[in-house]
């Protein structure tokens, strides 16, 4: 391996780093702009224009994916193919693959925008689409993996440099997170089962949601800093052995704390627990990174007022740090009681997103374009003004979302002298944001403004050069023999990364195996029933819609959560949601109580105009609800596979579906036509309504339960 | 790796890029070590040695509700009803109410939409001041009113009662079908 003498006249393959850096910013605008339409949409409803594709619900996921895999995914990959390269002082393992690689996931994204434009999703947050593209997924994911490991392989440098643990720790998690969280039964071409349902998937989601979060937006981010941070200020990193401490600590501790996203649900206690004090010990390893990247810029400051790159990798560790403390404090039980649900956790992420991720995107974009064209940035004073408009936007953005959460979290646990609700009108804590609404939406357009600014700059600066790949060149490397155990370790690749894989399988298994052999106990007066035909066709509908995006389902354990919506929420009512649509955000209320609670002509007239029944609702009409007719050509598949899942559907109602939809259909017709309305009983309406009125009325009382 | 000189370079160097072996800040290792402490001692004082729960509180909370409402109820109890929904102070405090959570079932002037018409002499439930005060207590979860007194308590609930007494005979327009027996004072 550490054979210098084959070095020939070999160059980097920079055309990827290319490639991939023209995605993440075209990409980037277009996710950004649909967040912006989204955000608009919460300030003004009307503004999905009446389509259903365009509606919050459908948009919401595709802004947040668009940002992840699309956005951040693509500067994870021109970040890591650029600095590999070099670190290994090898060219890519195989042009054809670096092409498949990028060609492939470009795909990928454009079909998972488009698919759950269509409502094609499987309802988990970060994990929507559907069977087909995960496979995609998947099978690129293993030829980006190829390529690297392939790479690492053939390298030229025995040891292996800090920002490549990192790399190869997000590359295997996210493999080991992907599978697991996605398994499922394929029920037709587009629509599938989770394998899990209620609690369990509600761990498995989250597990998932959290360490996408780590290993994706995070630890390679992380080692993009590694790599580009020391060469933009041309100093030593700070410390070598804090970057060993704080590498291994955050890939093991990170994984623990997915059940930070359950406090107070049906989850058990003692697996909250574990979420909540494994996010405070995150707090350390998390700073670490802030400040080896910090300290590595002592003596450089000077240098931040006019370099434009190093301004952004100020903003990105600044908000790094913030962002690794407000998240562990919002993981203590109380204080996640009051910021769970409401728009802090959208301040959090776009604190981690605009400023951490932004920071590093833009940053590494101004210090490689020229590298990668030969030739200077465009602009430097444009590239600042980017800087000072997506800071202004960003805090424009964070600060409303901070006082949005804070003040519906306060307003909805507010109580009178009587012990009685102050706010019991859930619209009324939602009315009382519109403004925060819209500077929350002039904020995210500023930053947009400031993406397109860059995408100017980089597009002139490509322009005004020549794409140039460098020639391998050793001359400033200097090693010696390893002297200590990591040393040793770093340069053994796979070792290295079989450690690191159980660094992170640990938290996962520790957690899981538990919570998987612990059988829900169902109280004897009551039943879980499955949803009949009928209702599960409703439950689709709403899962096609997204109503999740808004509409938790999940009583809290708490008092405050009982006089609001009814006794919280319990294990078993869950037992068939395959998969659990607990929600992650209350734009509107809770829904598990939601069934009997309201007559039917209610939730006709509700999803028809939300201001018929809940004068000033900003949630969206459902119109098309109204003239479309069931789809039900999956229906027995879809019994099929949720019998395999072990759903306990009657003989009866597996032979003749359709009949036992029509039955019970036909009684809410009935009662719709009482009171004036007529509707026929293949209309999406009346599925929804029927899945409406099922919801948590299966509860048994505490007394019997205990 | 001499442990308290600062600033040595380390003889590894990759792509130029150099590396410090500086000691860790001592307040960094001590925020480490504290978190990993305070997560050991949670965990055994409320999972192993039987520390207060979200249950316990939850329990805890509901038996301090279940005797606030009683001491008002009990503080409450006497008085003439009837009477007592005549004040106008109490009407107009019951028109708020009345706007804000009941118009969207039973229509802003009171005509009847989901819900039946309330100012009609025709009740489902009975058309005397306690008839309705108990339906709107109690609910008619058949048809799907909740139960409104957990939600606005007594007071409140005397004031829509109050109200929905004084709209009797104001023939709203677009007023539902009568529905129930007809009730006379």
């Amino acid at each position: 391996m550490a054979n210098l003498a084959n070095a020939g006249p070999e160059v980097y393959d920079d055309r990827a780093a290319r490639l991939f850096l023209w995605a993440t910013l075209l990409w980037g605008i277009v996710g950004m702009s649909v967040g912006a339409l989204a955000a608009l949409q919460l300030a003004f409803w009307p503004a999905n224009g009446g389509i259903s594709w365009l509606t919050f619900g459908r948009i919401r996921p595709i802004h947040t994916d668009a940002m992840v895999f699309a956005f951040a995914g693509n500067a994870v990959f021109a970040g890591m193919y650029y600095s590999l390269q070099r670190l290994c002082k090898k060219r890519l393992f195989s042009d054809f693959l670096t092409s498949l690689h990028f060609w492939g996931w470009q795909a990928i994204i454009a079909a998972t925008a488009v698919t759950l434009a269509l409502g094609m999703t499987q309802g988990k947050e970060y994990a929507e689409m559907e069977w087909p593209i995960d496979l995609a997924i998947a099978v690129i994911w293993v030829v980006m993996c190829i390529n690297v490991f392939g790479t690492i392989a053939k390298r030229r440098v025995e040891h292996l440099y800090v920002a490549i643990w990192f790399y190869i720790a997000s590359i295997i998690t996210i493999a080991v997170l992907h599978i697991v969280n996605n398994l499922a039964i394929p029920v037709g071409a587009f629509k599938s089962y989770s394998i899990y349902s209620g609690v369990q998937d509600a761990l498995v989601q989250w597990w998932y949601g959290h360490n996408a979060v780590g290993f994706l937006l995070t630890t390679p981010f992380l080692g993009i800093m590694y790599y580009f941070l020391p060469k933009a200020v041309d100093k030593p990193v700070y410390s070598y052995r804090l970057s060993i401490l704080h590498f291994w600590a955050l890939i093991f501790v990170y994984i623990w704390a997915g059940p930070h996203h359950l406090l107070y649900t049906s989850l058990p206690e003692w697996a909250q627990s574990l979420g909540m004090v494994f996010s405070l010990v995150l707090i350390a390893p998390s700073w670490g990174g802030m400040i080896n990247g910090l300290l590595t810029m002592r003596g450089a400051w000077h240098k931040v007022r006019e370099e434009p790159v190093l301004k952004f990798y100020v903003l990105a560790l600044t908000f790094y740090g913030m962002a690794t403390l407000e998240g562990p404090l919002l993981s203590i039980k109380s204080l996640n009681l009051l910021s769970h649900y409401t728009d802090w956790t959208i301040a959090h992420v776009h604190g981690g997103a605009l400023g951490w991720l932004g920071g590093m995107v833009f940053g590494m974009a101004y210090w490689l374009a020229p590298k990668l064209w030969n030739t200077e940035l465009y602009s430097k004073k444009l590239a600042n003004m980017h800087f000072w408009i997506a800071t202004i936007g960003l805090l424009l953005y964070v600060s409303s979302m901070w006082t949005a959460g804070i003040t519906q979290g306060l307003m909805w646990m507010a109580t009178t002298e009587e012990g009685l609700l102050k706010y019991p009108n859930f619209l009324e804590t939602v009315l009382a944001l519109i403004p925060l609404y819209w500077v929350r939406m002039i904020g995210g357009t500023m930053y947009l403004a400031g993406s397109v600014l860059c995408v100017y700059n980089i597009y002139k600066t490509a322009k005004a050069g020549q794409p140039v790949d460098i020639e391998v060149d050793t001359s400033n490397d200097r090693h010696v023999a390893p002297r200590t155990f990591h040393e040793r370790l770093e340069g053994k690749a796979f070792p290295l990364t079989a450690l690191a894989l159980v660094a992170v399988l640990i938290g996962g298994i520790v957690e899981f195996v538990p919570a998987f052999l612990l059988e829900t106990k169902v109280p004897t007066v009551t039943a879980t029933t499955p949803y009949t035909p009928l209702e599960l066709q409703g439950r689709d509908i709403y899962i096609r819609e997204g109503c999740y995006n808004c509409h938790s389902q999940m009583v809290r354990t708490h008092h405050k959560e009982e006089l609001r919506y009814g006794p919280h929420s319990k294990d078993y009512e869950f037992l068939y949601d395959f998969n659990f649509q607990w929600g992650s955000k209350r734009t509107g209320p809770d829904l598990h109580r939601v069934g009997k609670k309201y007559p039917d002509l209610w939730h006709y007239r509700h999803m028809l105009d939300p201001r018929l029944t809940s004068p000033g609702s900003i949630m969206p009409s459902y119109p098309w609800l109204f003239d479309s007719k069931v789809d039900t050509s999956l229906l027995a598949a879809k019994l099929n596979g949720l019998t395999k899942l072990g759903v306990p559907y009657k003989d009866s109602v597996l032979q003749d579906p359709v009949a036992a939809y029509n039955e019970q259909a036909d009684v809410i017709v009935a009662t719709l036509a009482a009171e004036g309305i007529t509707a026929t009983n293949d209309l999406e309406i009346i599925a929804m309504i029927a899945y409406l009125q099922k919801l948590g009325t299966e509860r048994a009382p505490d007394e019997a339960s205990h | 790796m001499s442990k308290n000189k600062l600033d040595v370079e380390r003889p590894f160097v990759v792509d130029g890029i150099k590396e410090y072996d500086n000691p860790l800040p001592s307040w960094w290792l001590v925020l480490f070590y504290g978190t990993i402490a305070f997560a050991v001692v949670y965990l055994i004082f409320v999972h192993i040695m039987d520390g207060p729960t979200l249950d316990d509180e939850l329990m805890a909370d509901r038996s301090a509700h279940t005797e606030l409402v009683a001491a008002q109820e009990s503080q409450n109890a006497g008085g003439n009803l009837a009477e007592d929904i005549k004040n106008p102070e109490l009407i107009a405090e019951g028109k708020t109410q009345y706007v804000a959570n009941c118009a969207a079932c039973h229509g802003q002037a009171g005509e009847g939409l989901v819900g039946p018409n309330l100012t009609d002499k025709y009740w489902l439930h009975g058309g005397s001041p306690e008839a309705i005060m108990q339906s709107i207590n109690d609910g008619i979860p058949e048809k799907g009113m909740i139960a409104w007194k957990a939600i606005l308590g007594t007071q409140k609930v005397k004031a829509i009662t109050g109200y929905i007494v004084s709209i009797q005979g104001s023939n709203p327009p677009n007023a539902k079908e009568p529905q129930g027996d007809e009730y006379a004072e």
